[in-house]
């Protein structure tokens, strides 16, 4: 790693800013760029799902406590993947507290590239208000102190919701030109939600696109997506994280060259593989692993993913992907706690960092 | 950071309590000083009702479960033991009684109706039991094998001599808890799904691996 002399101390915000551009930070920000959202934390401040997924007060109130209680540099409230695909009229299953809202895949609402219509009054959409609402109210509480990461659907993952997982991969291989024309139509849908979070004061977007590493490959990635996400970084002008769940280490080297600020990476890639790959280009947020580790282990375990994380650069740190709702409080604030106690005895880090 | 107090390790999970506003009650171990496992029944709600589902819960577990309460709360076994699996199994039962309902520990016998007949646990000493029954129906020893294996699994007990016996670690009768885990040792993968169930519960898949 390489280390210089000690960066002045910074509010959470500043260093997630920092750390999703490569510069200097005081310390490794631990954040969320898709949910940390349990059971026991609605509890704690009566927000419960599916409210909190459709009512801004209570989503502000359940994102807030991945600051307030767990300790993150960050708070994400849009918990679920699926407020687009509502506003767009996908058929909904809004589920019960304990489990996550889906959109019924089974139910397609489109069939050809013509069927696709971002509505006029989009952005009106009361699910899609909700998210606007609750960055408004975060942003009115934690002011210039916590980063505030939404979230905007990339036309991969809208195109499993709105033609069905099925359908969407068969006509990629039937017919790419339709597949295209398909995610051409889709992104408006990911920029004006995007541009619309940003009006409404998040410093960050999450874009979750799910060419996920069990059904499409890196070369799938690079013919379908990569200028794409090229050019949402030109058109959505906040640093934006690339969420892709699986092994994706066949397209890191893509996802690389998209000017994307970071790449959140799923625990099925090695982080020091994963940084050896994207070898600066853009940062790297990861990986601790969900259904084993923060879900069915303990505390310490918890602790030797951040370090491993920590050990190869890693610059910003947090759950691999949305962690089960179930997931202990004890296991999540050991994230935070984890990476201040490393931090106290390693000397700052100042990325670029992978020059080992 | 607020909110979070030390509670110990959280062993199991309530997510929604349908006999009190859905709220998530937790289970928590921790060692006291004497090293003895004990246990906290805990729910981060303030809502009205909370803290009387909690004491009723807790209430549950001592008279099915024969658990002793601490002047600061926790619940621990007198034989000092921690029974672990028995406490997550006597805990989420508890929580299957509405607060207010009439509870009393159960028999230790019951009717059987895979088999048609009646089934007898009887204690041995030495935290020793045996499954029986009055009956010398063909199969009844497969089904009593099965009735122990169930009641070892569901509270990670050894095996004895015979196939049709249980045993606890610490040598100590716990007759209550045996009379609570019975109904449910009868149908033990029943419990496991169960298990499974509310373990993949709340886990966000991808849409690719989504079944709706």
């Amino acid at each position: 790693m390489k280390q210089t002399s000690p960066v002045k101390a910074m509010t959470s915000r500043q260093r997630v800013m920092a750390a999703l551009k490569r510069e200097p930070v005081d310390r490794t920000p631990v954040i969320n760029p898709t949910s940390v959202a349990t059971v026991e934390l609605m509890d704690m401040v009566d927000a419960p799902f599916p409210h909190a997924n459709r009512d801004a007060p209570a989503m502000a109130r359940l994102a807030a406590t991945g600051h307030t209680v767990l300790g993150f540099d960050s708070v994400m409230p849009v918990f679920s993947i699926i407020q687009e695909s509502s506003a767009l009229g996908c058929k909904m299953q809004w589920e019960q507290k304990d489990n996550w809202p889906t959109v019924r895949m089974n139910e397609p609402i489109w069939k050809v590239p013509d069927d696709i219509h971002v509505p006029s009054d989009y952005l009106s959409h009361p699910d899609i208000v909700c998210v606007l609402d609750a960055i408004r109210l975060l942003r009115k509480e934690f002011g210039d102190d916590v980063a505030i990461i939404g979230k905007t659907m990339g036309p991969w993952s809208l195109g499993y919701h709105c033609f069905g997982v099925e359908p969407f991969l068969l006509m990629s291989l039937d017919n790419p030109g339709k597949t295209m024309q398909c995610l051409e139509r889709m992104k408006e849908a990911t920029i004006q939600f995007g541009l619309a979070q940003i009006d409404a004061g998040v410093d960050a977007l999450t874009l979750p696109d799910h060419a996920t590493g069990d059904l499409v490959s890196g070369e799938y990635y690079k013919r379908f997506l990569m200028d794409m996400h090229s050019e949402f970084v030109s058109d959505i002008p906040v640093p934006l994280i690339l969420h892709i769940c699986g092994r994706t280490v066949d397209r890191m080297d893509y996802i690389a060259q998209t000017g994307m600020a970071a790449f959140h990476f799923d625990s099925k890639n090695s982080p020091s593989e994963s940084a050896e790959i994207v070898a600066d280009r853009i940062s790297l947020v990861g990986n601790i692993n969900n259904p084993e580790t923060l879900f069915a282990k303990n505390p310490e375990d918890v602790r030797a993913e951040v370090i491993k994380n920590l050990e190869s650069g890693i610059q910003l740190v947090g759950p691999e992907c949305a962690i089960p709702l179930q997931t202990r409080i004890e296991n999540l604030v050991e994230i935070p706690k984890a990476v201040r106690e490393w931090h106290s005895t390693h000397a700052h880090v100042h990325p670029p960092s992978h020059t080992h | 950071m607020a909110d979070t107090a030390d509670l110990g390790d959280r062993i199991e999970l309530l997510s929604m309590d349908k006999h009190c506003d859905e709220i998530s009650v937790g289970l928590y171990e921790h060692p006291a000083p004497d090293g003895v496992a004990e246990y906290l029944v805990h729910c981060y709600s303030q809502k009205d009702g909370v803290a009387a589902r909690l004491q009723f819960i807790t209430s549950a577990m001592k008279i099915m479960g024969d658990m002793k309460q601490t002047a600061e709360g926790r619940l621990r076994f007198a034989c000092r033991n921690g029974h672990r699996r028995a406490c997550q199994r006597l805990f989420l039962e508890a929580g299957k009684f509405a607060t207010g309902e009439a509870l009393e520990p159960r028999s230790l016998s019951i009717y059987d109706k895979k088999s048609g007949i009646d089934i007898i646990v009887e204690s041995g000493g030495s935290g020793g039991y045996g499954v029986t029954a009055v009956s010398d129906d063909d199969g009844r020893e497969k089904r009593l094998k099965a009735i122990a294996g169930g009641l070892r699994k569901l509270a990670e007990m050894a095996e004895g001599d015979a196939d049709n016996q249980a045993f606890f670690a610490c040598g100590q009768a716990h007759d209550t808890l045996i009379g609570l885990l019975l109904p449910r040792a009868l149908n033990v993968r029943a419990v496991l799904r169960e298990e499974d169930a509310a373990a993949s519960q709340g886990v966000l898949s991808a849409p690719s691996a989504q079944s709706v």
